[in-house]
């Protein structure tokens, strides 16, 4: 029989086997973002004026805005996080946050139906900051 | 002798994609295989009707997840080459020090997987455990672990700061140091002997008639590789094409480990090499529109890339195709898997190390 | 994370999706992250699993399997949909090959979103489809048992199960 110590894995093996496990314990320990990292797109209405131009570019057409009803929205479903709306946004009303979209549990589960589909703003006047956000 | 046809796809345990093969059986033996198509198309092409040229090149990206960033940067580059901006300096380097890390990337997948196809859970684990390390870098250098959209016309989004690229070089160092220790097992390890080789050869003639490309022809003894065309900054580094004379699976597997510690000290080229300095420009202002056609190649992971675009002046692209490397080893695949036994196929396919979703779009 | 009951096994298809979401949903089976702390496992048998896994979205051509591979799973099953692609078509849903996200053939049970979406958010996915699971086996068992106790009733009260 072949002698196991002279076999390729074994030294890396017995090394394995003293080391600190690479698993990271997930659910529990939650490693830190990387600080550039694009998670989600996360949209402030105080200071957006509609204009309607991440709508235009968004590759994934996820963004719907309109200036006559002052109303913007975001399909998180289909959002690709790719930084463009981020990147032409003037009013810098749109950031890049590095947390991740979490994932959504739907109770109601049907063919067609339940989808948490985006999340809408509708500003009838200039609100003060942080207010009107829906689901 | 009675002639079965089993079916291999599009849900298949080894295969994480929908490939479907109709293999045709004579008792265990392979005497046919018809690839079947169609299943992970999604008219990506088509969509230059709908994505404004700026916007295509996160849509390119999407042809395939693995190499993916090669695929951002062959469009990117076709658009530059039609409106003939010129990318500075920095972010041709930049491009490159991902384009290598990608290919790195890819390889350590494609190893673990195949020697899960082999029945070697263990390295598996070992090669991923090494992969997450690439997409660590990746991650904290673009902001994606997968799709890094760092490309743009004109340049890149994202500067890497030099003591963060010593800090790379440094890194992929120590990554090299356990990868040789890994690389020994796939080339000590006598059960891994045993399963690939003399399995699935491609002499090198036939290489050469079925059009096979990357580390397919490498393997088969072709020293093909379109990064010695040196384009897109590649004449500014030393390297040789890996080259292996078996043309057997084992033979695949050995180039793609020798790509890996290939691409490693790449890297250590293009960090020593570059010019340093922080706060370099990188990226061009593009104005304008696009107007007239172009040919790209890249080297891709898998092998060789090719990109046609056309653009008639508007913001629309008129045309965009691109042939990917799996393409072109279809055919070699399907000669290879003739006369081989059925427990044999995994192996040989994911050999080629395709990628059905660059292949179909 | 030792109050699941069972070990969910999950069966994985890829859809038309980019390999992305697909080499993450293989990166969560990976040292770093190892789901199998949590009994998953994954198999290539549509009879052996109770949570299909779908990245990616759904074609003209791999709508039938997608199909098959939910009816070939015993109850109680749950689907769980990784990626912008799987949850509603993302950057391909006007793409003339694809029809939408995978809610247009299969009920959804969680969407993860992203692109590609992350392995941590694909084991909460998992994890949040483990407890759908589970609500849907007390489900079955409180049916099972009401039907034994009346079996000719006819006139139960729909929905209170």
């Amino acid at each position: 029989m072949a002698n196991p110590l002279s076999l390729p894995m074994s030294r890396r093996a017995l090394r394995n086997l003293v080391a600190r496990p690479a698993t990271r314990r997930y659910p529990a320990e939650v490693r830190p973002r990387f600080p550039g990292a694009r998670g989600q797109v996360v949209f402030d209405p105080s200071t957006c004026v509609f204009c309607n131009l991440c709508a235009r570019r968004c590759p994934a057409a996820a963004i719907e805005c309109s200036r006559e009803e002052r109303s913007f929205a975001l399909d998180q479903m289909r959002c690709i996080t790719c930084g463009v709306c981020v990147e032409v946004c003037n009013k810098h009303s749109l950031s890049m946050s590095p947390e991740p979209r979490p994932a959504h549990a739907v109770h109601d589960a049907s063919v067609g139906g339940g989808r948490p589909r985006r999340q809408e703003w509708r500003l009838a006047e200039r609100p003060a900051a942080g207010a009107g956000s829906g689901a | 002798m009675k002639r079965t046809i089993v079916p291999l796809g599009p849900q298949h345990p080894v295969l994480p994609e929908p490939l479907v093969l109709d293999l045709v059986l004579e008792d265990e033996r392979v005497v046919d295989a018809v690839p079947t198509i169609g299943y992970i198309h999604r008219g990506l092409e088509a969509m230059v009707e709908k994505v404004e040229y700026t916007e295509m090149g996160f849509v390119a990206e999407r042809i395939c997840g693995i190499c993916s960033f090669m695929h951002g940067m062959g469009f990117c580059a076709s658009i530059e080459d039609i409106m003939g901006v010129e990318v500075p300096e920095r972010a041709r380097w930049l491009r490159l020090v991902w384009a290598e890390l990608s290919r790195i990337q890819s390889h350590l997948l494609w190893l673990g997987l195949g020697s899960d196809a082999f029945g070697f859970e263990n390295l598996f684990m070992h090669c991923w455990r090494m992969r997450e390390e690439i997409l660590d870098i990746f991650e904290a250098t673009t902001g994606g672990r997968i799709i890094f959209s760092v490309n743009r016309i004109g340049g890149v989004k994202r500067d890497i700061a030099d003591s963060e690229l010593a800090g790379i070089a440094e890194r992929l160092r120590a990554l090299g140091e356990r990868f040789a220790e890994i690389a020994r097992v796939f080339r000590a390890d006598p059960s891994i002997h045993h399963r690939l080789a003399g399995v699935g050869v491609l002499p090198a003639g036939e290489a050469l008639a079925a059009g096979a490309v990357g580390p397919m022809a490498r393997a088969s003894g072709l020293a093909t590789d379109t990064r010695l065309l040196g384009t897109h900054g590649y004449d500014r580094l030393d390297f040789e094409p890996v080259v292996e004379a078996g043309g057997d699976c084992l033979a695949r597997v050995l180039v793609r480990l020798r790509e890996v510690e290939q691409s490693i000290d790449l890297i250590r080229q293009l960090v020593d090499r570059m010019p340093k300095g922080d706060g370099q420009p990188i990226e061009t202002r593009v104005r304008g529109l696009p107007d007239g056609e172009t040919f790209m190649r890249l080297e891709q992971p898998r092998g060789e890339v090719v990109y046609y675009l056309k653009a008639n002046g508007t913001k629309y692209l008129e045309r965009f195709r691109a042939r990917t490397p799996t393409f072109a080893n279809i055919p070699a695949m399907i000669s290879l898997v003739r006369g081989h036994d059925l427990a044999d196929v995994p192996n040989i396919i994911l050999t080629i190390d395709p990628c059905i979703s660059c292949t179909e779009r | 994370m030792s109050f699941f009951r069972r070990s969910p096994w999950i069966l994985h298809y890829d859809g038309s999706s980019c390999n992305g979401c697909d080499i993450e949903v293989l990166a969560c089976l990976t040292p770093l992250y190892d789901v199998e702390r949590f009994g998953v496992v994954n198999t290539g048998n549509p009879k052996h699993a109770d949570i299909l896994l779908v990245t990616g979205s759904v074609n003209e051509r791999n709508v039938e399997i997608v199909e098959n591979l939910y009816r070939q799973m015993p109850d109680p099953k749950v689907v769980v949909a990784v990626g912008a692609c799987a949850c509603s078509g993302g950057i391909f849903a006007r793409a003339y090959n694809v029809q939408g996200g995978i809610d247009r053939v299969v009920p959804v049970d969680v969407y993860v979103p992203g692109c590609a979406a992350r392995p941590e958010r694909i084991i909460d996915g998992v994890v949040q489809g483990i407890a759908a699971l589970e609500g849907k086996r007390a489900a079955m068992a409180a049916g099972r048992r009401r039907g034994a106790l009346r079996p000719q009733s006819g006139s139960q009260p729909a929905g209170a199960a």
